[in-house]
Parts: structure tokens; sequence; C-alpha cells
């Protein structure tokens, strides 16, 4: 954790986020803060992130990528200067804005880069931003958000060709959303209707919502081995041949062996 | 103890050589989305929210 510190206290300014993440309580984490006088970000999940990321052992790291995609995996210990470096040459944040472009700042707080987008395209065409360091700006901030429209398409293509169709729609329906009447929302909605009409895609789409909801019940409502099994149960028997099918079909051997102790 | 000792300095040096032995995930998977209920040392933050920025994310227990 002092290693985190230390990420953090060198790489902040140049655009790195610095966060340790659990779901153990809030008294246990404040007694670990209070122990080791960590100075970095905490977050109490209310989720389970090391099951999400698959992870097998404690602590480990990942290096996410501006465009929310994982550089590198592993041991915190192993991580170190050249791999932030990396890391740090790709970030991409919005440029700060001048007063000229006050106006758009609600939209970009509230995450609304299509109407941040339109906004500012329309001071650009009306011809009021009359500086060279405005114009600039504007010039910016349309590019962002058009890399951040791009980047989602791009990460869900990516998780599809992994055949990880549930992760390729959630992005997708993200950028569908958030960027709606940009021509990456429409490519967005091709997409996603393409999945719709592929039969193999869209049971992996919905066997995994199905697991993930099946292991959130677990989680959530304390079940015990035997109480558990006929969620993962029935999604093995019903999706074989999806991931999710041959997951749930491995926790159920699992949970057959736990209710037997 | 001081067998112990020389097993977790063994355990932990393993840790630190098997690349990528501690988490499934790896390279050019999308990073999931985490729902933090409280933050500390931080204001309340998502990955999508911090999208354009790199995030080294550590995954810890305090026991």
């Amino acid at each position: 954790m002092v290693h985190l510190d230390g990420l953090q206290e060198k790489f902040a300014a140049k655009g790195l986020k610095v966060l340790a993440i659990t779901n153990e309580s809030r008294s246990a984490v404040d007694e670990f803060v209070t122990k080791t006088s960590a100075k970095h970000g905490i977050v109490i999940e209310s989720g389970d992130s090391a099951e999400a990321f698959e992870v097998k052992s404690y602590p480990s790291a990942f290096l996410i990528g501006p465009d929310g995609r994982i550089l590198w995996s592993g041991h915190p210990g192993r991580a170190d200067e050249a791999l932030m470096a990396r890391a740090i040459s790709l970030v991409r944040v919005a440029p700060e804005l001048p007063s000229a472009l006050a106006s758009i700042t609600p939209s970009l707080e509230k995450e609304k880069w299509a109407e941040a987008r339109a906004k500012t395209q329309k001071l650009i065409d009306g011809g009021t931003l009359t500086t060279d360091e405005d114009k600039e700006a504007a010039a910016k901030l349309v590019t962002w958000i058009d890399w951040l429209a791009q980047s989602g398409v791009d990460s869900a293509k990516a998780e599809g060709a992994k055949g990880r169709w549930y992760e390729a729609v959630a992005l997708l329906e993200g950028v569908k959303r958030d960027f709606k009447g940009l021509p990456q929302a429409l490519e967005a909605d091709t997409q996603l209707k393409a999945i719709s009409a592929d039969k193999a895609k869209k049971d992996d789409v919905t066997s995994y919502g199905k697991l993930l909801k099946a292991k959130a019940t677990q989680r959530e409502k304390d079940m015990k081995p035997k109480e558990a099994l006929p969620l993962f149960k029935s999604i093995a028997s019903k999706y074989v041949d999806t991931r999710a099918g041959k997951a749930a079909a491995e926790i159920a051997k699992q949970l057959e062996i736990d209710a037997g102790k | 103890m001081r067998w112990k000792l020389s097993l977790l300095v063994v355990g932990a040096t393993l840790a630190l050589l098997a690349p990528c032995a501690s988490a499934a995930l790896g390279e050019g998977d999308a990073a999931p989305e985490f729902e933090g209920k409280e933050y500390v040392n931080t204001p309340a933050c998502t990955l999508k929210a911090l999208r354009g920025q790199a995030v080294f994310l550590e995954i810890f227990r305090t026991t």
C-alpha cells in the first residue's frame, strides 16, 4: 500500500488515478488506513470486483488504460515506472475549457457527451469563438468526445472478438445511450441488433447475465451451498455450450461437494 | 518460526515472479465497472467517469 502512495505521488498529476478497492466493512478499512497511513483513494464497494476481475489471490492489481481496457495485470509489487510511463503516454483527458466555453461544463459534468459536443459544434459554427485559444479548445473537446465514443465501440469489438458478447453489449449500450445522435451511437445500435439476431451471441449475453445475477444473489443472501445449487444448475443445464453454462457447471460441482461436507 | 518466515519469503517471491498468475482478466480485456458505496481519500468515482485517465486499481483485503 505504501507502493500505491508512491505511485500516486509521482504520477497523479500526469493523469494516473490510483485506487484500492475492497468490499470489506468501513470499520475494517478505517482501521487499515489508520494503521498504514494510506493516502491513496480507497473504494468500498457493494459488489465484488475480485470476482468480476477473476482475481485468484490478494492483492491483485490492474493497470487500466484511458479507453477502459486492461493494459497490465499482476501483483502490485511488479508494477514498475516503465509500465506507468506507458500508461501515461496514452492518457487523453478532456481539455481545460476557457471561459468562452463555460456553457459546456454542465453537460460534461453530467456526462452528457453528445449534448456537450453539439453545443461546442454550435459555438464553432456560429463564429462566436473569437480567439485562437478558444477555437483550439473547442476543436480539442470535439475530438476528445469523438475519441471517447469511438473507444467504446472499439472496446466492444475487442470483447466480441474474444467471444465475450455480454461485455460487448454492455459497452455498446453505453455508447448508444451516452452518445445518442453521434455516428458511433448508430454504429453501436447496428452492432447490438446484429448480436441480438445471432443465437449463439444472444445466448452468451443472456446466460452470462444470469450467471452474474446468480452470483450476486448467492453473495447478497449469503446462501448456503445447498440453497445456491439450483441457481447454478439451471444455468448449466439450459446453456450447456456457453461459457456461462460451463462456469455454472463448475460452480454447481463445487457447491455439491461443499453441501455434502 | 524461521521455517514459517522462509515460506513467506518464498511465497512472496513466487507471487512477484509469476506474471498475471494472480488475475485471470488481462491485457486487452475491458475492465469491469465497480459499484462504490463509500470512498476514503477520494471523491466518488467510477471507471466510466475516469475514462481518458489511466487507472491503477488494486483489489485488496485488509486482513
